[in-house]
C-alpha cells in the first residue's frame, strides 16, 4: 500500500530532489535576461543601455559579475567614478575577480588615481569575501564551543586527542577571523568619489572654502557624517567635507 | 593534548598571522631620493653624539629635560630603551626633532631626542656614558650629571619651556583661531629666537603669520621673564574636543659649560603641553551669501574700475572686506542674479591678508550687455560673528554704471575656467586594459552590507548562545536531580496530588461516589508518598497511617483514613458502593487533612 503511494526508493527520492534543484537552477538561469540583455547591449556599444540592464540585474540579484560588467559599461560611458565604484563592489563580493581587479588597475593608471593604502588587517580581510569572515568566525567559534563544552561536558563524551586538536585549530581560526572581521568593518568606511572635480570643503556647508578637488574614482575614508556631508580623509591624508551625493560607500548602496 | 594547551596554540596561530601581514611596508615610505640624500649627508659627516640636562641644577620635583643629540637623521639612530641612570631619576620619552645645520659647504642632520626627567631625591646624579647605533655604527653618548637640590633653593634653575596660548572660548568649525607659541626663557635671558615654530593637531589647518615673531615679558615662576612669541592661525575643520600641540627650536646663547650640549649649530628642541579646545559646528540659519567667513567685519563696498564702460567691454568690480577673522581663506560670494550683465566668477587678490586682521579684495569681471545706466548687481554676502553668535548681513550694494554703445559689434565669447583634470585624462575612452566582460553571473550576494553589520547575524548568535546556555543549565539540573532523588519524588508526588485534587473535586461536583472515593484514597497516597520516600501506588492504609503521629493515628485522622480505604477496598473487592451520605460527610475533613499534609515538611 505504501509502495503504491510512494513508489520511490531512497535513491529514487534522492534523484528526484537533485532534479528539482537542477530545475530551480535552470529556472534561475532563465531569469537572467537582464544580465544577458546588458551583455548584448554592451557588445552593440549601447553602454548607457547596458548599464541600465546591469543595474536592473543587480537590483534583482546582486552579483560580482553584474557589478563588474556595470563598471565596464560606466567606464565606456565616461563615468569613471561610477565605474570604479562598480568594480570595487565586484571585488567586495568576490575578491578573487581578476578581471575587476585588472580593470581597476587600468582605470587608476589611466585617470592618475592614487590607491588608498590599506592597513594590514584590511589587506588580510581582502583574502575572503566579507560574509565569509563572519560565517567562518561564527562556525569556528561554535565548533570550539561544541568541542570544548557541549561534547565533553553536556553530552559526556570522553576527551580525546583529536577533539582537543580540532578545538585548538578551530579556536585559532576564530582568532584569525577576528582580524579579518575587523578589516571588513573598517573597509566599510571606504567610499568612492563619483563626480569629477568634487570639491573637498573646509566645513560642511555649500559655500565653504574648497581645500582641493577630488577626481572621480578617488578612494577616501569616511570618518563622520554631518547633515548632507561626509567628513573624510583622502589617500593623500587631506581632511575635508564632501557632499553625500558626490560620494558612495562601497558597502552601502544608496 | 590537554585543554590547557588550547589557548597557547591558538595564540600562536594569531601571532603567525600578525607577523605574516605586519611587514615593514605598513608605514608610508619616504621619497627615495630624499632618503638617499639624507643618508648621504649622514654618511659624509662624522657622526657624533652629545647629551645634556636642562637645567643643570634643578629643584626636586621641578621639570627637567634630558636631550640626546646625534648628527644623523632620526630614523637612522637607534638609542637604547633604558639609559644607565640612577633610580632617583625617571626618564620618560618625549618627542624627536630634526634640523639641518650647515657645515661648510655641506649640510648636516641634527636629531634631538627629548626625555622628561622626574627627580625623586636631592643629590648629584649621573647618566653614565652609553652607546647608540647609527646605521650600524656604534657611537658613544657622553655621561652627564644633574644636580638636584631642595625646593626653593636659590641655585635651582628652570628649563626653557614652550607653551601654547589660546583664547578661552568656544570656537567654530572654519574659524581662524590665533595661537601664540611662546618660548619662555629660563630666567637668564639666554633665549633670543624661535626657529620653525609649528602647531600640530589633527583636523586643523595651520597658517603661519609672517613677521609675527616678537619678544614680550611674561610672568613665570613668580617673576617677569622674557618670552619669544610667534603667532600661528589654526582653522579647525571638525567639531568636538580637539587637541593642539606645538613644538619649536629655540636660538639660545651658547655656553662653555662642558656639561651642556656643545655641538655646532645645536638648538634646543622644545615641546609644549597639549591644549584642548572645544569646537562646534556653526548654527543653522545662515544668511544668503555666507561662504564661511567668520569673525568681525566692516561693510564691504564695491569699487568699480570705471563709471563708464562700453557694452561688451569687461568692467572690473573690486570688493574690499576689512575686519578680523579668517580673511586668508575668504571665498568670494557668487553673484546669483545680474540682469544686464554677464559675470565671470570672482578671484581673490593675490596680496590678501594672511593674518587675522586686515583686508581682502576680490574682483568680479562684469560685462554689460546693453547700453544705458545700469546698476551693478547686488551681491549677497554675510559672515558669522562668533562673539554675537549670529550671522551678520554684509550685502555688497550696487553701483550705477553708464553703459555706452558697443565699440565693436563682435560678441565676446568667454571660456569657462576650471578644467577637470580627470575628465581631460579620460577624453577619448581607453578600453584596451579593461577586464573581460562576464557572460554569466556566478558569485551572488544578498547585500553589500557585511553579515557582521546586520542585526539578524547577531540575533542568530545570541539565540545559539541562549540554546547553549539552556542546554548547559538543563544538564546541571539533571546532574543535580540524579544526586537528589527525593526532590524528583516530591515533585512527582505534588504533580500527582494536583491531578488527584482535580479528579476529586470533579467527582464531588458530579456527586460521583465511586470516583470520589478512588480519588480521595489516591490523594492520600500521593500526599503521603514524599514523607515515606516511596512511590504512591505502593502505599496501603497502614503505610499512610505511619505518616501521622500516634495520637492522630488513633484519633479522628486515623478513623477518616481507615474509612476511606475501607470504602475503596469494598468497591474494589466486593463491588459494593459506599454510603453517599457518609462519604460526602467526610469531604471537609479530608480536604483539611490533605492541606495539613501539604504543609508538613518531608
Amino acid at each position: 500500500m505504501l509502495n503504491c503511494l510512494f513508489p520511490f526508493t531512497r535513491s529514487g527520492a534522492f534523484l528526484l530532489v537533485c532534479a528539482t534543484l537542477l530545475a530551480s537552477v535552470f529556472s534561475t538561469h532563465g531569469e537572467t535576461t537582464a544580465f544577458e540583455n546588458g551583455v548584448a547591449a554592451y557588445e552593440a556599444r549601447d553602454f548607457a543601455g547596458a548599464a541600465k540592464f546591469f543595474e536592473a540585474d543587480i537590483n534583482r540579484a546582486p552579483s560580482a559579475e553584474a557589478w563588474r560588467n556595470l563598471g565596464n559599461a560606466e567606464w565606456q560611458g565616461e563615468h569613471p567614478g561610477l565605474a570604479v565604484l562598480a568594480w570595487e563592489r565586484a571585488l567586495w563580493i568576490n575578491p578573487s575577480d581578476a578581471d575587476a581587479a585588472a580593470s581597476l588597475r587600468y582605470a587608476r593608471q589611466t585617470a592618475q588615481l592614487a590607491e588608498l593604502p590599506l592597513r594590514w588587517w584590511e589587506t588580510f580581510s581582502v583574502w575572503l569575501p566579507p560574509n565569509a569572515w563572519a560565517g567562518l568566525g561564527a562556525a569556528s567559534f561554535w565548533l570550539t564551543v561544541l568541542l570544548v563544552l557541549v561534547l565533553p561536558v553536556i553530552l559526556g563524551w570522553r576527551k580525546s586527542a583529536w577533539t582537543q586538536s580540532l578545538a585548538a585549530v578551530a579556536f585559532g581560526v576564530f582568532l584569525l577571523t577576528l582580524a579579518g572581521a575587523a578589516g571588513v568593518h573598517s573597509r566599510t568606511a571606504i567610499g568612492v568619489v563619483l563626480w569629477p572635480a568634487t570639491p573637498l570643503r573646509q566645513t560642511p556647508t555649500h559655500h565653504a572654502q574648497i581645500l582641493t578637488q577630488l577626481a572621480a574614482g578617488e578612494m577616501v575614508r569616511c570618518r563622520n557624517i554631518h547633515g548632507n556631508y561626509y567628513l573624510l580623509r583622502t589617500s593623500t591624508g587631506d581632511w575635508g567635507w564632501v557632499e553625500k551625493k558626490q560620494l558612495q560607500l562601497i558597502s552601502r548602496p544608496e | 593534548m590537554t585543554s590547557k594547551r588550547l589557548l597557547p596554540m591558538a595564540t600562536s596561530f594569531l601571532l603567525l598571522a600578525v607577523t605574516a601581514f605586519a611587514g615593514p611596508g605598513t608605514n608610508a615610505p619616504l621619497d627615495p631620493v630624499m632618503q638617499q640624500l639624507l643618508r648621504q649627508a649622514a654618511v659624509e659627516s662624522d657622526v657624533v653624539a652629545d647629551a645634556g640636562f636642562d637645567p643643570l641644577v634643578a629643584a626636586v620635583g621641578e621639570p627637567v629635560m634630558y636631550r640626546v643629540v646625534v648628527t644623523a637623521e632620526p630614523d637612522a639612530v637607534d638609542l637604547p630603551e633604558r639609559f644607565p641612570s640612577p633610580q632617583e631619576l625617571e626618564l620618560q620619552k618625549g618627542g624627536v626633532g630634526s634640523s639641518f645645520v650647515s657645515k661648510g659647504q655641506a649640510s648636516q642632520y641634527l636629531a634631538t631626542f627629548n626625555y622628561r626627567v622626574v627627580t625623586r631625591g636631592t643629590g648629584t646624579f649621573t647618566i653614565d656614558a652609553f652607546t647608540a647605533t647609527v646605521d650600524g655604527q656604534l657611537i658613544t653618548v657622553p655621561a652627564r650629571t644633574l644636580t638636584v637640590v631642595a625646593p626653593a633653593s636659590p641655585e635651582a634653575r628652570h628649563p626653557a619651556t614652550l607653551q601654547i596660548e589660546i583664547p578661552e572660548e568656544v570656537f567654530y568649525v572654519g574659524q581662524a583661531i590665533p595661537i601664540d607659541i611662546v618660548a619662555l626663557d629660563p630666567g637668564d635671558n639666554s633665549i633670543f629666537g624661535l626657529v620653525e615654530p609649528k602647531a600640530v593637531g589633527d583636523a586643523f589647518l595651520f597658517d603661519k603669520v609672517p613677521g609675527s615673531q616678537r619678544r614680550e615679558l611674561r610672568e613665570a615662576h613668580g617673576q617677569p621673564i622674557s618670552a619669544q612669541i610667534e603667532k600661528v592661525i589654526a582653522t579647525p575643520i571638525h567639531e568636538g574636543r580637539l587637541t593642539l600641540k606645538a613644538q619649536a627650536f629655540v636660538e639660545r646663547r651658547t655656553t662653555t659649560d662642558p656639561q651642556t650640549i656643545l655641538l655646532r649649530g645645536y638648538r634646543p628642541f622644545l615641546e609644549a603641553e597639549p591644549v584642548k579646545i572645544v569646537v562646534e559646528h556653526l548654527p543653522g540659519g545662515a544668511l544668503p551669501g555666507f561662504t564661511g567667513l567668520i569673525g568681525q567685519f566692516e561693510s564691504a563696498s564695491p569699487a568699480p574700475a570705471a563709471r563708464e564702460v562700453h557694452a561688451g567691454d569687461p568692467l572690473d568690480l573690486a570688493v574690499v572686506v576689512h575686519g578680523k577673522g579668517n580673511l586668508a581663506r575668504l571665498i568670494p560670494p557668487p553673484i546669483v542674479s545680474a540682469p544686464g550683465w554677464r559675470v565671470v566668477p570672482a578671484s581673490r587678490d593675490a596680496a590678501a591678508s594672511t593674518g587675522q586682521n586686515g583686508s581682502n579684495i576680490f574682483h568680479y569681471t562684469l560685462i554689460p550687455l546693453t547700453p544705458g545706466m545700469t546698476p551693478t548687481p547686488k551681491i549677497p554676502f554675510s559672515y558669522f560673528d562668533p562673539q554675537q553668535n549670529r550671522y551678520v548681513d554684509l550685502t555688497v550694494a550696487s553701483a550705477s554704471i553708464l553703459v555706452l554703445p558697443p565699440v565693436d559689434a563682435r560678441s565676446l565669447s568667454l571660456g569657462t575656467n576650471g578644467v577637470n583634470v580627470a575628465v581631460a585624462a579620460l577624453s577619448g575612452v581607453h578600453t584596451e586594459g579593461l577586464g573581460k566582460l562576464a557572460r554569466r553571473p556566478a558569485h551572488f550576494a544578498g547585500s553589500l552590507v557585511p553579515e557582521q553589520q546586520r542585526g539578524a547575524f547577531w540575533l542568530i548568535q545570541v539565540f545559539a548562545g541562549l540554546v547553549l546556555a539552556a542546554s548547559y543549565f538543563m544538564h546541571r539540573r539533571r546532574c543535580f536531580l540524579a544526586g537528589h532523588p527525593e526532590i524528583v519524588r516530591l515533585a512527582k508526588a505534588r504533580r500527582e496530588l494536583r491531578q488527584r485534587d482535580r479528579q476529586r473535586r470533579r467527582a464531588a461536583s458530579d456527586r460521583d461516589v465511586v470516583a470520589f472515593a478512588r480519588a480521595a484514597v489516591a490523594s492520600l497516597r500521593a500526599a503521603c508518598a514524599p514523607h515515606l520516600q516511596a512511590n504512591s501506588e505502593a502505599l496501603v492504609c497502614d503505610d499512610v497511617l505511619r505518616v501521622f503521629p500516634a495520637a492522630e493515628r488513633e484519633g479522628k485522622t486515623g478513623v477518616l483514613v481507615r474509612q476511606l480505604f475501607f470504602f475503596a477496598d469494598e468497591m474494589a473487592f466486593k463491588n459494593k458502593l459506599p454510603n453517599p451520605e457518609t462519604l460526602w460527610s467526610l469531604q471537609p475533613e479530608l480536604e483539611k487533612l490533605l492541606a495539613d499534609l501539604r504543609s508538613r515538611p518531608c
